[in-house]
Parts: structure tokens; sequence; C-alpha cells
């Protein structure tokens, strides 16, 4: 499809827009003071604004052949929206918000689960920001800091207090939480001092300053690699969206002190995927058939002509691609011999939730037995009742399965749908296309956070009835 | 006619009746119904900042009124929601149901809870052919002790009547207000047509006072 990275961005920006929409409308319906009322009203004003800037943009994507020249003003012209976004999305710190929805704790308290046992009793602090980026801090290693400013001492402590950042955009939006398995994996301690650790991940004749980034580098890679164990290809979608939406695919070369760049991530994410079989069949008339992850990486294949407008980070000093060889090879066989367990199960039945989905079903529970094994234990010669009560019974499904099936559910009936509604729809104006798109989100949100509740309550009523 | 347990397996395995999730067949198939279990999300009512459901208002703003005079908890699984007596509380089912064009839903309460005082519903127990959603359900104390209410426990039974079948789905009915929604919904009375008149006919007496 032509113009498919733009479409998809110009997509992901409209899905952001409604989300920041119900989030100050949220806040809305909650007060009665009028000075507050008129400064959510500022924000919905500004981000009708952000709408109207999209316009344009999309009257070039619809044109299939895009001249150097034009391509290059509607990219300039979506860094420009993206880095509105952004500057909106920091605003939102002059709106009061609640705490996090439940079911991220739900969410998360499954991740922590697959945690080694010494960590499962780690209760993590989850708060929304107004920053759009994704974070893990510890409050103990915090206070330390500032006990040690007031040469105060503080006793060392086992305990962690981590917490966990949430953009106030993602605060309803569970397929984006994936990136929340890539904070908790910084929690694993043990299993990053191994790998960061290790000197064999230093190339030779690395400087001081080098082996300090390489090895936080290496913590970073090793947490994207927890998330993909857990969640597989529906972590890696998320990242790659993530990316596209904070314009950090600009440079192949843009790294920071404390992250190699998402690229360098995303080509040893894809890989590692692919080496595991973490395959997923996605199939739309806009994609085809294809693989979720192949989709994603295809579509940031020629994202080097795209200049998304970020800032190089002038302090991290240019690491040698010889070196980063070396690393990423090194990491690779390390990750292999500290392999944690893998909840993917090649039986998954993604596909058949993702047909759920489609009509609207939450998919907490899946039946595991096929209609014709149950019917032939109701057939006259063979009535076994209770043997057709056992086999027509659901199991819950897992987090995996729940987020692939999502994920596989917005490329495949989802997005299709925006781009119908963005690109084709020539009666309607834009505001009257953000709810239509919001209806669809809603409905995907609204199941899948049923999914997550209803799965971990059926686990641990499995674990107790007979 | 009400469905056997045979006859709503059969339904159940074509795919027409849908009921999710169904985790344990052999104690939530009855003889002739299916046990439902209780959902995460509860709605408790908030009389301290209402008087009175008032009318003569814009329908935005009655809307916002019944927003206002609950307010939803959500109950993590294995924390209970404490039912005290004479308390009233919406509560919504675990399961999410896709009823065919053929078959009516009917909720009815456990013997088992019946006998500690709790009444699954007041008032609305049909469930429409071509329902889909999760059902909304009143629970009313009417024991002289609080009850500790789980998520996932099984609290009440749904029931299935055969039905000729009917031209206008639920969910397609023009004014169905409740169909696919997964928690607890409040009441939207006010959305009903003969409101519409009384609404209106109410802000026209303000108006022509004033």
């Amino acid at each position: 499809m032509n113009n498919l990275v733009e479409k998809y961005i110009i997509i992901e920006i409209f899905e952001k827009l409604y989300r920041l929409k119900s989030f100050i409308s949220s806040n809305k319906s909650m007060l009665k003071d009028a000075g507050k009322q008129i400064t959510l009203n500022v924000f919905e004003i500004a981000l009708n604004k952000i709408l109207v800037e999209l316009e344009t943009p999309i009257q070039l994507i619809k044109n299939n052949n895009l001249s150097d020249i034009e391509r290059e003003s509607l990219n300039r012209r979506l860094s420009t929206t993206l880095n509105l976004f952004k500057d909106f999305h920091s605003l939102l710190k002059f709106i009061h918000s609640d705490w996090v929805r439940p079911e991220t704790y739900t969410f998360s308290n499954g991740i922590i689960r697959s945690l080694p046992k010494e960590y499962a009793n780690t209760h993590i602090n989850i708060i929304l920001i107004d920053e759009y980026s994704f974070k893990e801090n510890n409050l103990i290693n915090k206070f330390k800091n500032v006990f040690r400013k007031s040469r105060l001492l503080i006793e060392n402590s086992s305990i962690k207090y981590p917490t966990i950042f949430l953009p106030k955009l993602e605060i309803s939006n569970p397929l984006n939480w994936t990136i929340l398995a890539h904070e908790i994996g910084h929690i694993n301690e043990q299993e990053i001092k191994k790998i960061t650790e290790d000197p064999t991940i230093l190339p030779p004749q690395t400087t001081i300053n080098d082996q300090g980034i390489l090895k936080k580098w290496a913590e970073e890679i090793f947490c994207d690699i927890f998330a993909t164990n857990l969640l597989g290809p529906a972590y890696f979608s998320s990242l790659v969206s993530y990316s596209l939406c904070t314009g950090s695919l600009a440079w192949n070369s843009f790294h920071s002190q404390y992250h190699p760049s998402n690229m360098l991530r995303i080509r040893f994410l894809n890989e590692y995927i692919e080496r595991n079989g973490f395959t997923l069949k996605c199939k739309s008339k806009m994609i085809g058939e294809e693989d979720l992850s192949t989709f994603f990486f295809n579509m940031i294949e020629d994202i080097d002509d795209i200049n998304l407008g970020m800032q190089r980070d002038p302090n991290v000093p240019k690491i040698r691609i010889r070196k980063l060889t070396h690393f990423l090879d090194r990491l690779r066989e390390l990750t292999n011999v500290y392999k944690m367990q893998i909840k993917y199960k090649p039986e998954n039945k993604i596909l058949e939730l993702n047909k759920k989905l489609i009509a609207g079903i939450p998919i907490g529970a899946i039946r595991e037995n096929s209609s014709k094994i149950i019917s032939e234990s109701l057939s006259k010669e063979n009535l076994d009742l209770e043997l057709s009560k056992k086999l027509i019974s659901e199991r819950g499904t897992t987090l995996w399965e729940i987020l692939n099936a999502g994920w596989v559910y917005k490329i495949s009936y989802i997005i299709p749908k925006c781009l119908k509604i963005i690109f084709e729809d020539n009666d309607n104006c834009l505001y009257d296309k953000l709810p239509r798109i919001g209806d669809l989100y809603d409905l995907c949100d609204d199941r899948i956070l049923k999914s997550i509740e209803a799965s971990e309550l059926l686990q641990l009523i499995e674990k107790t009835e007979p | 006619m009400i469905l056997s347990d045979i006859e709503i397996i059969r339904e159940l395995i074509s795919g027409k009746l849908i009921v999710t999730p169904l985790l344990n067949g052999v104690k939530q198939i009855g003889s002739s119904s299916i046990d439902i279990r209780l959902g995460t999300e509860f709605r408790y009512i908030k009389t301290s900042k209402q008087t009175h459901f008032d009318l003569s208002l814009p329908v935005e703003k009655i809307r916002k009124q019944t927003e206002e005079y609950s307010e939803v908890v959500h109950i993590k699984p294995m924390e209970s929601f404490i039912l005290h007596p004479d308390d009233f509380v919406l509560a919504s089912t675990l399961e999410y149901f896709v009823i065919p064009s053929y078959l009516a839903g009917r909720l009815e309460g456990r013997s088992t809870w019946g006998r500690t005082g709790l009444q699954i519903h007041s008032t609305a127990g049909y469930v429409d052919p071509g329902f889909e959603g999760g059902l909304t359900f009143e629970l009313h104390n009417m024991g002289k002790l609080p009850l500790p209410l789980y998520p996932g426990i099984r609290i009440g039974q749904l029931s299935f009547q055969r039905i000729k079948k009917v031209n206008t789905l639920y969910v397609n009915k023009k004014g169905a207000k409740y169909g696919r929604t997964t928690g607890t919904k409040s009441s939207m009375f006010f959305e009903d047509y003969e409101y519409g008149v009384i609404i209106k006919h109410n802000i026209d007496e303000k108006s022509r006072i004033n």
C-alpha cells in the first residue's frame, strides 16, 4: 500500500487525539467549578486545532504518487503535528487526574508473577505522568539521593519500591500497556546484573565512558527481551507504534546515554522474534496475509526517508558499528543462557479470539474443544451429559493471548476501518470523523480491559475449583 | 418452553447462544439454566448530592444527575464488596451474552443466596431476544446481616425460553439503551420517549413562567 507508514502515523494521531479528548472529558464530567471547566475548554479548543493541522497531510497522502518535495513537505507537517501532540500532552500537568485504572494493576500483577520467585511479592506503584513516555524508577534510590545531599544516611533496604510511570493518554489503552512489561523487567535486578556485569559483552578497547553506556543499553535490551518473552509480537507492535509517534525512529544513529536507538532495539527484537518463532498471522484487505511483527518491520524499513524531527543527544559519543556488532552478538548468546520462562504456547488461539473481538465479545476465556467433539458426546447413541458439560467449559486466556489477539484485531480490523473513514470518506469533516474512530477504539479498549480482568479472575477460580 | 440442559448445550455448541466465560460447565449448567457469576464492577447509590431527579432540566443535565446519583466501585479478584442490610447496589455479570433471535432469557436468583436474604433483581429479570452484552442487575440485601460478595462467585442463574423468531432484535431496536455494554450502567429512563415529551413540556413550562 502506498504511503502506508504515513497513513499509519495519521491514524495513530487520530487515536491519540481521541484518547486525549476522552481524558479531558472524563475530568470535565466530574467538575462543577466554572474555572476548571474553562481550563478544560481551552484544552479542547487546542485539540481541535491539532485536528485541523491534519487536513493538509491527509490531502497529500491521498495522492499516491508523491514527488520527493511533496513527501518532504508531508513529513515536515507530520513532524510538526507529532511535536505539537507531545507538547500538548506535557501541558496535561494543568489538569488534575485520577489514579490509574484498577485493570492496570491486574495487568502488572500478571507480569510480576512471571518474574523469578524472589520478586513475586513485589508491589509496584503505577502513576500517571504528563510527559509522553513510559518510565521506571525506584523510590528508595530517590530517597537515598535526597538524603545523601543532606548528608543523612538511609538504611540499605532490600525492599524495593518500584514506581512505573504511565502517560495520561494511555490510561485506558491496554494494547500499549505492553510497554509497562518492559519497565517491570527493570525490577529483575539479579538477571540484569548477570548480563550487564559480564565483561564479555564489552568489545576490546572500549573506553570507560562507552562501557557505562553499553551496560545501560544491555539492561534496556534485556528488558525488551523480557517483555517479548511474555507478550510476544504485541510488545513489538507497541514499541514500533510508540517509536513512530514519538519520532524516535528518525535516524538509525539516534541513541541516548541510557537507551540504544529504537531502530537498533527494533531490529534486534525482530530477529529475536523470528528466531523464537513468535509468529502471528494477521489478515486484512490492507495488508493481505502477513505476520504481525513482519508487518510492522516492513512498514518501517524505509523509515530513513522520514525525518520526524527528533534531535540527536549531543552528549552521547558515537559508538562505532564494529563495537555494536560485538555487543549485540554477545547479548544474543547471553540472553539464550539466561532465558526466562516463555509463556508462548504454539497452540494459542489468537485467530479465534480475533474473531470474537470482531463480534464485540470479550476474550477472557476460550473453549479448548471443537464443537464437533462436544456434539459427538451429545449424540443419541452416546449421550454423556456430564462429559458435554466438561467439554463445553472454557479456560481463562493468558495475557499473551489477549494482547496479541488485540493487536491482530487492531491491525486487521480497526486500522482498515480508520483508513476508510479518514482517506475515503469525502463527505464528512475531521471533527465528525474523530468520534467514529473513537467508537472503534472505545469498544476495543472495553473488551480488552474486561478480558484482562476476567482472565485474572478465572485463573484464580481455576486454581481453587476442583 | 424452557430449555433443558441438553438444549442449552446444543445452543452453545451451535455458537448462536454465547455465554462467555463459561468456566465450569459441570457446575454452571443446571437442569434448565446456567449459573452466572458476579463481575468486578458495582455501582452504588449516592444520595448526598441529589434531592430528586429534576426533569425540568435538559437531557444532558439529567444524564449528569443520574451519573452523580451513583458511583462505580471496582472490586479486585479475591476482595469483597460488603452489601449491608437494606443496601441496594447495581452489579454486573462476569459473563457476556449473545442471545439469538429465537430465545429469551430470564434472570433468577439462586436458592443459596435467597436464603441469606439477597435479592438478585428488583424487577428487571427479562432478557430480550437479540440482546448482546453483560447483564446489569439490582442486588438488594433483605436479610439482617451484611453479605460479603466476591467477584467470580455464582450469584444467579439464567434460563432460556424458546420463542417464535422475532423481527426486531434488541440490539437493533430503536431506543435500546443497554446493549453491548460490559460493566454496570445507570438507569437511562430519561431516554424513554415518554420522558422526552415530559421533559420538553417541563422545560417549556419553566421558560413560560420565567
